[in-house]
């Protein structure tokens, strides 16, 4: 099967589990992300590139009740490898880690990275190696993705995409109000669930 | 801990908690070894948690998401680490006014090893350069009610400097 646009996968993974807390990294995917229809469980990283992953880690740590959901990019899952022993050892069951491959820096204008091809990193086998629970590859949010979003993980999942036809508009909230607006939410959350 | 002298790290560390700051992470320095030692030792029944980071930048990401759940953090460093973190400073605590204390121990202060030369003669002018505000870590308790009303009340990341093996 071909691959799919991000937004689309992004449009798929929060209807899979829309309560989610999402995590996205800097560049274009937070912009696709904000596309798909900005809502307050949407947390977009500014830049600290390779950062979603550990500030996910934490957030699920911190938010039990809470499933957090890392977007990464190829190129940002590289630079924040060092994270996964870390998710390996902490191992939150409510932390997702999605990596949208398209093989390319394409924020910065579509340089290559080494996670694809023939001598690339296994993407999958780096967060088996780590110790998640589960890693998945799937070019489309199937029903075994869907399904996988819904047991206890940490979880991982690698989905090739196909690169954009259109870039999405910049973050239009301001850093200031995403951290005002999360940490409103989750305190409403656990208030809830207390 | 009642019968041997506590550490002065780990007497940060408790003044610290005791202010509320109540999530740690970072990366370990000798001159830190005593609140590290006390970190590793707070049990789970404790209103803190530590997180040991494999680098500084994953320390500081974690500090912003523990924040984004309501925990108040503080990260630890060798000052050798603020350059490996100093975008995730700039692009993601300050940019989202996000305070957390930072307790950086000052190598290169005096003589010390060549690596340290450079970073330790242009701390304070690299916090200041990013508008870090800072101060070196004297009197424990007055400190951590400097560092705790800074952060809170400038939300944004505040220094202590540490020049000595606490």
């Amino acid at each position: 099967m071909s691959s799919a646009a991000p937004t689309k996968i992004l449009a798929d993974l929060v209807s899979a589990v829309p309560d989610a807390m999402f995590v996205s990294t800097c560049g274009y995917l937070s912009r696709d992300l904000q596309q798909v229809g900005d809502r307050s469980n949407f947390f977009y990283l500014a830049g600290s590139m390779g950062a979603a992953l550990p500030l996910g880690l934490a957030l699920a740590g911190c938010a039990p009740e809470t499933q957090v959901v890392v977007i990464d990019g190829d190129g940002s899952f590289l630079m924040g490898l060092n994270c996964l022993p870390l998710v390996g050892a902490l191992a939150p069951h409510n932390l997702v880690h999605v990596v949208l491959d398209n093989g390319m820096h394409e924020s910065t204008g579509g340089q290559r990275t080494v996670a694809t091809g023939r001598s690339g990193v296994r993407i999958r086998k780096a967060m088996r190696a780590a110790g998640y629970v589960r890693a998945l590859r799937a070019t489309h949010v199937t029903d075994s993705v869907a399904a996988a979003l819904h047991r206890p993980g940490p979880t991982g999942i690698h989905i090739p995409v196909a690169p954009r036809t259109s870039v999405a508009p910049r973050i239009i909230t301001a850093p200031e109000e995403l951290v005002r607006r999360t940490r409103r939410l989750l305190a409403h959350r656990a208030g809830r669930l207390r | 801990m009642a019968v041997s002298q506590q550490t002065t790290g780990a007497v940060l560390v408790e003044e610290l908690i005791e202010h509320r700051w109540d999530y740690f992470s970072g990366v370990p320095c000798s001159l830190l070894k005593g609140a590290f030692v006390r970190l590793e030792a707070l049990g789970a029944d404790q209103a803190a948690y530590y997180l040991p980071a494999p680098r500084e930048e994953v320390a500081v990401a974690a500090a912003a998401g523990a924040y984004l759940a309501g925990r108040n953090p503080v990260v630890l460093m060798q000052n050798s680490g603020l350059g490996y973190c100093l975008n995730t400073l700039t692009s993601l605590l300050l940019i989202y006014r996000i305070p957390v204390v930072l307790v950086i121990s000052w190598r290169g202060h005096g003589p010390d090893a060549v690596e340290h030369v450079i970073i330790g003669e242009a701390i304070e002018r690299l916090l200041d350069a990013i508008g870090v505000p800072h101060q070196v870590l004297d009197d424990v308790p007055a400190a951590v009610r400097w560092a705790t009303s800074t952060a809170s009340s400038s939300r944004r990341p505040v220094a202590l400097l540490v020049q000595e093996t606490i």
